[in-house]
C-alpha cells in the first residue's frame, strides 16, 4: 500500500469511527444545526405545491449510481423519500429526473416505498421516477421541459451538474421556487447566480441531517464537522511550521 | 429486523467492504474479486439504463399519441432515438461507423453548442437578476469578481490598456489576484465535499444507513 492509501484508508477508519460513536451518543436526539435556507424552505415549498396542485421536481442531474456523482446522486435520493413524503397528500405525486438508468429506478423505489408507508401507493407511478436525456445537453434539454409539463411549482437540483444547471434552475424559477445543490464547482457558481436558495459545497451531503432522513446523516455530519477543524488545525500548523522554518533557515 | 433485511445488509456490507478493501490492499486475489463485484455492478447498471431509456420511450410515446401539447417533439424524439440506436448497432457489426460519425459531428455536436450558448444567456439574465434578487455582500462580491474576470478577459481600448501595462499585464495581475483567493476557497469547498462524499459511502458501509431497506 503505498502511501497515500494508507493515509486515506486512516482517513476512512477515524470518520467511520466517529459516525459510529455520534451515532451511538446522539440516539434519538437531534442535533442543533445552524441555519441553511435552502434546507429551511423545503417543506414550506413541498406544502405549497400541494396546495397548489402542482407538482415537485427533484432532478438529480448528469450523475451516475456507478461511476461520477454516485455520492451526490445518493444524498439527493435521501431528500427525495422525505419530499415524496410531505408530497404524499398531494393529488400530483413528485416527479424525478435522472440522466443514469439506476438512478431513475431507485428514485421509483424511494416513491413507491414511501407511499407504500404512507398507505397510498395507489398513487405512484413508474413515470414518476424517469430518465430525461442522456448525457449532460441532453439531460438538460428534456429536465428542462419538465416544469412546463409537468406543472411543476417547486425544482429540488440536488446532484451532480455542470454549468447547464443554469438552464434548469431558469425554466424552474419561472414556474415557482428553486433550491440547488450541485457538485460540479462551475455548477454551483451557475446555481449561486441563478436561485435564490443556492447550497455550496458540502452543505449538498447535508440533506439528510436537515430533512432528518435518520440519525445516521446527523452522526456523519458531525464526524465531518470534527475532521474539517482537524484539516484546517492541520493547514494552519503545516503553513505556520512552513514559515518559521523559511525564517531560521 | 425482518431475514430478508438481515440478508440484503449482510450482501450490501461485504459487496461494499471487500470491494473498498480491494483498492486498499495489495492483495490480488482481493483485487479480482473487487473488480468482479464491479464489473457485475456495471452489467446491471447498463441493463438499468436500456429499462430506463424503454421508459423514457414509453413516456413519450404515450403523449404523442395522446396529441398532448408539444406531442410533436415526442414522435420526433422517440422516432430519432431509435432510428440513431439501430444506425448504431448496424454500425457496430459491420464495423463502418461512417454514419454514426455523420449523426454525431451534424446534428449531437451542433445541437450541444447551441445549448452551451444557452447556458451563457442563462448565466448572464442569472447574473443580472441577482442585483435585486438577493441584495448581500456575497452576491455583490460575485458580481465584482464576475465583472472584473470578464473585463480582463475581453480586449480594451489602446490608451487603457497601455494605462494597465498591456493585456498582459492587466490578465496576469487579475489571474494573481483571483487565482490565489478563488483557489483557495475551491480546495475549501473540494475539501468539505470530500468529506461528505467519504461520509456518505462510509455511512452505508458501515451499516448505519440502509437505503436499500426501504
Amino acid at each position: 500500500m503505498d502511501a497515500y492509501a494508507l493515509i486515506a484508508f486512516f482517513l476512512a477508519l477515524i470518520l467511520a469511527g466517529l459516525i459510529l460513536i455520534f451515532h451511538v451518543m446522539r440516539r434519538g436526539r437531534w442535533p442543533v444545526l445552524r441555519n441553511l435556507p435552502g434546507y429551511e424552505s423545503v417543506h414550506s415549498d413541498v406544502g405549497s405545491s400541494v396546495e397548489a396542485g402542482t407538482r415537485v421536481h427533484m432532478a438529480f442531474g448528469e450523475g451516475q449510481i456507478i461511476g461520477v456523482g454516485a455520492e451526490a446522486e445518493l444524498a439527493g435520493l435521501s431528500a427525495l423519500g422525505k419530499i415524496a413524503q410531505a408530497a404524499s397528500v398531494s393529488d400530483r405525486p413528485p416527479v424525478a429526473t435522472s440522466s443514469d438508468g439506476v438512478t431513475s429506478l431507485l428514485a421509483q423505489d424511494v416513491m413507491y416505498s414511501t407511499y407504500r408507508q404512507m398507505r397510498v401507493e395507489e398513487r405512484f407511478d413508474h413515470d414518476l421516477g424517469r430518465l430525461a436525456g442522456l448525457g449532460p445537453a441532453g439531460y438538460t434539454a428534456g429536465a428542462m421541459l419538465t416544469p412546463r409539463e409537468e406543472r411543476v411549482s417547486a425544482t429540488f437540483l440536488i446532484g451532480a451538474m455542470g454549468a447547464e444547471a443554469a438552464l434548469i434552475a431558469d425554466t424552474g424559477a419561472q414556474r415557482g421556487s428553486v433550491t440547488a445543490a450541485v457538485t460540479d464547482p462551475v455548477g454551483q457558481a451557475a446555481v449561486f447566480a441563478t436561485t435564490d436558495n443556492p447550497l455550496l459545497g458540502e452543505e449538498l451531503f447535508a440533506a439528510g441531517a436537515y430533512l432528518k432522513v435518520n440519525h445516521a446523516h446527523a452522526a456523519s455530519l458531525q464526524a465531518q464537522d470534527v475532521l474539517r477543524w482537524a484539516a484546517i488545525a492541520a493547514i494552519l500548523l503545516g503553513a505556520l511550521g512552513s514559515t518559521f522554518l523559511g525564517f531560521f533557515s | 429486523m425482518r431475514i430478508r433485511n438481515i440478508i440484503g445488509m449482510i450482501v450490501a456490507l461485504s459487496a461494499g467492504l471487500l470491494t473498498a478493501l480491494g483498492y486498499f490492499i495489495p492483495f490480488q486475489p482481493l483485487k479480482d474479486f473487487a473488480n468482479s463485484l464491479l464489473y457485475i455492478a456495471v452489467f446491471l447498471s447498463s441493463i438499468a439504463m436500456l429499462v430506463a431509456v424503454i421508459n423514457l420511450s414509453r413516456i413519450h410515446m404515450r403523449k404523442a399519441v395522446a396529441g398532448k401539447s408539444g406531442g410533436g417533439y415526442s414522435l420526433l424524439l422517440f422516432v430519432s432515438l431509435w432510428l440513431t440506436f439501430l444506425v448504431v448497432f448496424y454500425a457496430l457489426r459491420s464495423h463502418n461507423d461512417a454514419v454514426t460519425i455523420w449523426i454525431v459531428r451534424n446534428i449531437q455536436l451542433p445541437l450541444e453548442a447551441s445549448l452551451s450558448a444557452l447556458v451563457v444567456f442563462a448565466l448572464l439574465v442569472g447574473g443580472v437578476r441577482l442585483l435585486y434578487r438577493r441584495r448581500d455582500v456575497m452576491a455583490y462580491l460575485f458580481l465584482a469578481a464576475a465583472l472584473i474576470v470578464l473585463l480582463a478577459a475581453v480586449p480594451l481600448p489602446a490608451l487603457l490598456e497601455g494605462w494597465l501595462q498591456g493585456p498582459d499585464g492587466i490578465r496576469q495581475a487579475v489571474a494573481s489576484i483571483f487565482l490565489s483567493i478563488a483557489s483557495g476557497g475551491g480546495r475549501g469547498i473540494l475539501l468539505g465535499m470530500a468529506l461528505g462524499a467519504a461520509a456518505t459511502g462510509l455511512r452505508i458501509l458501515i451499516g448505519v444507513d440502509r437505503p436499500y431497506e426501504r
